[in-house]
């Protein structure tokens, strides 16, 4: 070890030299305090002996002036004192010194002391070593997570979440808090939302957004239902992800046209739907086990349906706001959330004031990086794709000139959602990518007037009132689940014409039927529970057969049109 | 060997310095002597912030070589400087002198 002693006192400074020469350490010695301050930063000793009363500078000067030194070491300092009064050994310690040994030099003490000093010296190595491994490590991990970030936010991207109906709140590193926000914009118009909270932290809690994410869009994109998509979801999720983690999801559609919500929970806390004219505030609770704990063959989807118009809202959030903790270690509560909706009804942005409201609970600024949540207000209606890719469009005519024909029966009828396999299948041809919305919305609205009103025989009058909307889903699904009999057949028929193409949809059911007629004339009211308007205005002819029991609707379109 | 030299404080010194025990004591005796002499004039000059470093310099020396006798000399001029009561320091210098004279011998008769 490389020892610097400073001492004016020729006598004392030899025999320390000697003391520390035997035990076999380099010594450099100083006889001023000027030249103690230089041989320091010239010799990068690893310990120093300085005595208190030298000429020049006294050693509470050396020590100070040493000990601000921009040196990344620490060098220990130890005072060679005949002074006895505590006030001045304790000056030792106060300008920087680590230790003192009184003289006369007593070579026991001194040898004990380097060796104490140079342990503890050794200690410092380790721990600047590991200090400056975990420096490297860390900057290394923040660049991963940088890039990762990029990774993800182009993967897991945020869709339509910029709608002016959406107000939200999420941190910029929240995919490594393990949260996720997707929106779309279904092919038959609407939106569809989804807020994820993976159990976990960092990388682990991340790696689920990907897949999560991909199934998604690409499922949305399709006209898969909600259903559907959480059951791919779960099987994936459940393959991916590592043992105790796991995805709490909640997610929404809003038909803008039926002006119904579609929603489930899984394992969140309770989304909010409410209803800012009546005050009413529809809470929907967890149903389910989160995503990807459960078997995808133990795995169901019953989501709830509420009305859902111009004048309601949807809020979602992900357990930080619940458990958000003040200093006295309480928890922020549902029951506290519950309040500031109801006191905030009106709000136009819920979203922020809440935010607010945690932060000042929790006197906590950072707090707000932890917290997500999603507000949606009724969208507005659209059909339109804008995001047409051109090369896709004039690509190939696939399906063109084709016919398809598919009946369900039974049981079939409540497992299987043939809307998707329909439009992908039709929009094998290219051509009519600009088109995938109105044919989405023509293919559900038939398929859901033939199972609903044709084979359950349900009353699309049940739907008005207050709690007939519930009731009807109800409805729906039970009879979905009962069903043993009965068929929807379905014949789509696509030929190529000059500037374009027809498509001929034939939908017959097992139903009793309906007087057409007498429902045209009956007035809109009725009629929207069909969508026969709105099915009238899309397409070039809609006519009915068989008592109604069969409805047969032409498409027309027209090459390299361009939406409005 | 004679009491103004430490035999124990000696042998250890001894141990430590090995050859160089010689030109230790040969240091301090110059050392010693130089630092009698700029006391005799601070004296002169009453500059007792001066006597009290210089005292306490010789006496620091002095118990690292075991003279016991001159080092509480030492101190005793060194508390007067710091009280700044030189009344008994023609004494005190006395006392060092002879004292150190001793020491000188004692070091002599080593060799």
């Amino acid at each position: 070890m490389k020892i610097l002693i400073a001492d004016d006192n020729n006598v004392e400074r030899l025999i320390l030299f000697k003391v520390l020469e035997q035990e076999g350490h380099e010594v450099v010695q100083a006889q001023t305090g000027q030249q103690a301050i230089d041989f320091f930063f010239e010799h990068n000793p690893s310990l120093v002996f300085l005595d208190v009363l030298m000429p020049d500078i006294d050693g509470y000067e050396v020590a100070s002036a040493i000990k601000s030194g921009e040196q990344q070491r620490w060098v220990p300092i130890i005072f060679l004192t005949s002074l006895t009064d505590a006030y001045d050994l304790a000056k030792c310690i106060d300008c920087g010194g680590d230790d003192f040994v009184s003289k006369p030099i007593n070579r026991i003490i001194i040898k004990a002391k380097v060796d104490a000093f140079s342990r503890i010296a050794k200690l410092y190595e380790t721990i600047e070593q590991q200090k400056s491994e975990i420096q490297f490590h860390n900057d290394h991990l923040v660049q991963e997570q940088e890039a990762a970030k990029k990774i993800f936010n182009n993967i897991a991207h945020r869709g339509c979440l910029a709608a002016d109906n959406i107000h939200y709140h999420l941190s910029p590193m929240s995919i490594f808090n393990g949260d996720l926000m997707l929106a779309a914009e279904p092919p038959m118009g609407g939106m569809r939302l989804m807020l994820a909270d993976f159990t976990g932290h960092g990388l682990p809690a991340a790696i689920g957004a990907m897949p999560t994410s991909e199934i998604f869009y690409g499922m949305t994109k399709k006209g898969f239902a909600i259903p559907d998509v959480m059951t791919e979801m779960n099987t994936r999720l459940h393959s991916v992800l590592p043992r105790g983690v796991f995805c709490c999801v909640v997610i929404a559609d809003i038909d803008t046209l039926d002006e119904r919500i579609t929603i489930w929970n899984a394992g969140a806390p309770q989304a909010y739907v409410i209803d800012t004219q009546t005050n009413n505030i529809e809470q929907v609770h967890s149903s389910h086990l989160p995503l990807g704990v459960q078997s995808p063959q133990r795995f169901k989807v019953e989501p709830q349906v509420f009305r859902f118009s111009k004048q309601h809202k949807l809020l979602a959030v992900t357990d930080g706001i619940i458990e958000s903790i003040n200093p006295e270690g309480e928890m922020f509560g549902e029951e506290k959330m519950l309040d500031y909706i109801k006191d905030n009804i009106t709000l136009d942005n819920l979203c922020d004031g809440l935010v607010n409201e945690v932060v000042e609970f929790t006197n906590d600024a950072d707090q707000g990086d932890d917290l997500s949540l999603l507000e949606v207000a009724f969208p507005h209606h659209h059909l339109e794709q804008p995001d047409l890719d051109e090369d896709q469009a004039h690509a190939q005519t696939g399906t063109l000139d084709s016919q398809l024909s598919l009946c369900l029966r039974g049981r079939s009828l409540g497992r299987f959602d043939p809307i998707p396999l329909l439009l992908q299948t039709l929009l094998e041809c290219r051509e009519l990518t600009p088109h995938r919305s109105r044919i989405f919305t023509i293919l559900s609205e038939l398929y859901n007037n033939a199972l609903e009103h044709g084979v359950l025989g349900l009353d699309s009058g049940i739907k008005s009132g207050s709690e007939g909307f519930a009731k009807y889903y109800q409805l729906r699904t039970e009879g979905l689940m009962m069903l043993n009999e009965g068929f929807v057949e379905v014949n789509v028929d696509h030929k190529p014409l000059t500037d374009g193409g027809e498509i001929i949809f034939n939908f017959r059911d097992s139903g009793k039927g309906f007087e057409f007629e007498k429902i045209i004339a009956s007035g809109s009211k009725h009629l929207s529970g069909r969508g026969l308007p709105l099915l009238m205005n899309l397409c070039e002819s809609i006519e009915h057969f068989d008592n109604g029991t069969h409805i047969r609707a032409v498409y027309r379109w027209h090459a390299k049109e361009h939406e409005e | 060997m004679t009491d103004v030299l430490d035999s124990t404080i000696i042998s250890e010194l001894q141990e430590i310095m090995g050859e160089d025990l010689g030109m230790l004591l040969e240091t301090y005796v110059e050392d010693t002597q130089q630092k009698i002499e700029q006391l005799k004039s601070e004296i002169k000059e009453k500059n007792t912030d001066s006597i009290r470093r210089t005292a306490h310099s010789i006496k620091g020396s002095s118990k690292n070589v075991g003279a016991t006798e001159l080092a509480d000399w030492c101190q005793q001029m060194e508390t007067g400087a710091r009280e700044e009561n030189l009344q008994d320091v023609d004494i005190q210098l006395a006392n060092i002198e002879s004292s150190f004279q001793n020491v000188c011998d004692a070091i002599q008769s080593l060799t």
